[in-house]
């Protein structure tokens, strides 16, 4: 690949990106990191403050990993070394499931109905605030590398030192020698698969930060997104593996349905899963130098290292391919948290039900950063140290209309018992017990002995509508 | 085009609903699938086992879109020997690709207000099934010639010189649409000029 180096990348942090002098073609709009400068009030980090690295991927559902052995077959041994060495979050959802909504969540820890990116066409408004802002006001050196995909042009990012991510596809990124902005400057990556090529960034990122100086870097995967290209060379690994069966409502032409087509998942959808899984496999792999390097680290205790995703996706459970719908396997995301120093049983799991949202709060929590008042989540670190199952005692979950997908909009209200979801347009209400049907098949709305639990369903779903704004 | 090829023989006097069977049959063909389609989704207990099931389904999916991308191919030599004009056999032929559109904009009510329900007409999968059926059409003249004129008739370069960039462009349009990095670019476009139209569609 054509590899930055350190001095390539200080070069570029410093805002002189034209001097990378990687056959960049020139300016892009938008895309500059702008620093922060440190706020004497506020600087609390210093060598002792943790340091985050945030790894986001995308699409990748919440079973998908080896150690819960819903695909016999499957392998993510260093997504699940994460979870043995820290903490494994086993009802983490986000409070949308489309890519730009839940990306704009995660970084600004509000709800698509405050931050305003509400689908993939809505703009990222530059005004909005962001965890980065704080941390690099506390000390923090921080980076963002990988898929932003808001749409807009991209923005001047505040807090952030390096920007890199790609404008190619839409924001999608492409698999293969995806053409990468790098702080500003378009930048062709010929001969690189995307996942190794920010891989290979964020570790000249890390490698290029003072030691004594703690750091946030999210690193943003275009993986496990459609069109699902695994790395050449895991490219029909899983032939003949056993992964997970096709739900009985799937079937395998289920992908040119018109509520699927749009997903770009067009094929035999045994084919197009098989992709996925291999992709994911590609990905763990990057995933697993990013962990050597740390545990190499002299910051290695002291690093937290989270992995995540942007939303779920469908493989055939309600005859859907895809995200956006308010079920758990739409919805629900890894959330995997490794902390050395700060997890006292590593290896452990967490039930307690946490959101996209609750990324930034965490952050500054753990940072021993106040919460800004904008942010409506709600730390999860204090769940590190013990669980605690009433944490939360509802999820609320929005969804707008994002043409030309065939989902209504829609808001739900999730509990530890119960799906109740409301269309905005087009379907009547559905409601699910969580419990007895955790994959969302028996739909119980107007059934006889469930109109009192509707109406209190209905009544706090509308409460947090309200919150929501 | 129709000046060119308008020289073939047909039957007098041809019987409107005798020359529209073909393409009669064809929409039908679609509509029936899409009602198997619509009714089975999700529902694999209407059909016993679930192996019954899932080749049910898969075979109305995948037997829909030989209708809505390839009819052509048999309705415009079948109406033109039953001696439909050009314009009529065109109508014919891309009658299945255009009821294919009309019901899905149909299906997108549930989700999307009238105006965007209508836009969705415009798809990838619509416009690549007109371009098919453009291709398949100008196929299907060929055998026309040939069938009624041996290949004698398709000795001239007049007929050539029209049908093939008519073909190519029906079948660019398809390749374009569904095809080229799985239809993306026509995909993207149709989704800006949507949001020339109605913005992001709140």
């Amino acid at each position: 690949m054509n590899e930055l180096t350190r001095r390539q990348v200080l070069a570029g942090a410093a805002g002189a990106g034209a001097t990378l002098g990687l056959a960049a073609c020139g300016p892009t709009s938008g895309g500059q990191p702008i620093e922060v400068p440190v706020d004497a009030t506020l600087a609390t980090a210093h060598t002792d403050s943790p340091s985050f690295i945030v790894i986001l991927s995308d699409d990748h559902r919440a079973d998908h990993l080896e150690l819960t052995g819903v695909a016999p077959g499957l392998r993510t041994p260093n997504l699940d070394r994460i979870a043995a060495e820290g903490v494994r979050f086993t009802d983490s959802t986000v409070t949308t499931a489309l890519c730009s909504p839940s990306r704009a969540s995660f970084v600004t820890g509000e709800y698509a109905s405050r931050h305003g990116v509400v689908n993939n066409m809505t703009d990222w408004n530059p005004d909005n605030p962001t965890f980065f802002e704080s941390l690099a006001a506390a000390g923090y050196r921080c980076g963002y590398i990988g898929k932003w995909h808001m749409p807009g042009s991209l923005p001047d990012l505040r807090g952030v030192d390096t920007f890199i991510t790609f404008t190619v596809d839409e924001g999608q990124g492409v698999y293969f020698d995806c053409p990468l902005v790098i702080n500003g400057v378009d930048t062709p990556r010929p001969g690189t698969y995307v996942s190794t090529d920010l891989t290979d960034l964020a570790l000249e990122w890390l490698a290029a930060g003072d030691p004594e100086q703690p750091s946030c870097l999210v690193l943003a995967h275009k993986a496990v997104h459609q069109p699902f290209l695994p790395p050449t060379d895991l490219a029909g690994v899983y032939d003949g593996v056993p992964l997970m069966p096709t739900p009985s409502e799937g079937f395998t032409w289920e992908t040119l349905l018109e509520r699927n087509v749009w997903e770009g998942t067009a094929g035999r959808l045994e084919d197009v899963y098989q992709r996925y899984c291999e992709t994911l496999l590609g990905l763990d792999r990057e995933i697993g130098r990013i962990l050597d390097y740390v545990d190499a680290s002299p910051r290695a205790q002291g690093t937290v290292v989270v992995y995540t995703s942007d939303n779920g996706y469908s493989w055939g459970e309600q005859t859907l391919t895809g995200k956006r719908w308010a079920y758990d396997v739409s919805a629900d995301v890894p959330l995997l948290v490794r902390w050395p120093s700060g997890i006292p049983d590593p290896g452990t799991e967490r039930a307690a039900p946490v959101l996209n949202i609750d990324l930034a709060p965490s952050l500054l929590d753990m940072a021993g950063l106040s919460i800004p008042g904008t942010i409506q989540g709600r730390s999860w670190a204090p769940l590190l140290a013990a669980d605690n199952a009433q944490w939360r005692p509802a999820v609320y979950y929005e969804y707008f209309a994002d043409y030309p997908y065939q989902v209504p909009p829609n808001q739900a209200i999730r509990t530890s018992e119960w799906l109740y979801i409301e269309y905005d347009r087009g379907l009547p209400p559905e409601l699910y017990a969580r419990v007895d049907d955790s994959d969302q098949r028996n739909n119980l709305y107007g059934d006889p002995g469930t109109e009192v639990i509707v109406g209190e369903l209905s009544a706090a779903l509308a409460q947090l509508r309200v919150e929501a704004r | 085009m129709t000046a060119v090829m308008q020289d073939v023989g047909t039957p007098a006097r041809p019987r409107p609903f005798h020359v529209a069977v073909p393409a009669l049959i064809s929409v039908a063909t679609i509509i029936v699938l899409t009602m198997v389609i619509t009714w089975g989704w999700g529902q694999p207990e209407r059909f016993g086992p679930d192996a019954v099931y899932r080749a049910v389904m898969n075979f109305a999916v995948l037997a829909r879109l030989g209708p809505v991308f390839l009819a052509a191919i048999v309705v415009w030599p079948a109406m033109r020997l039953r001696g439909a004009s050009m314009p009529w056999a065109a109508v014919g032929s891309l009658s299945s690709a255009i009821t294919f559109g009309i019901i899905g904009a149909t299906g997108s009510l549930t989700y999307f207000p009238p105006a965007q329900a209508a836009y969705y007409v415009f798809n990838p999968m619509v416009v690549a099934a007109i371009g098919s059926q453009i291709g398949c059409s100008v196929l299907g003249e060929v055998y026309v010639r040939w069938r009624l004129g041996g290949l004698s008739a398709l000795r001239t370069w007049r007929l050539w010189a029209v049908a093939i960039p008519i073909a190519v462009a029906g079948f660019t349009l398809m390749y374009v649409g569904v095809i080229w990095d799985g239809g993306s670019h026509w995909f993207y476009l149709w989704i800006r000029g949507f949001m020339a139209l109605f913005g992001t569609g709140q």
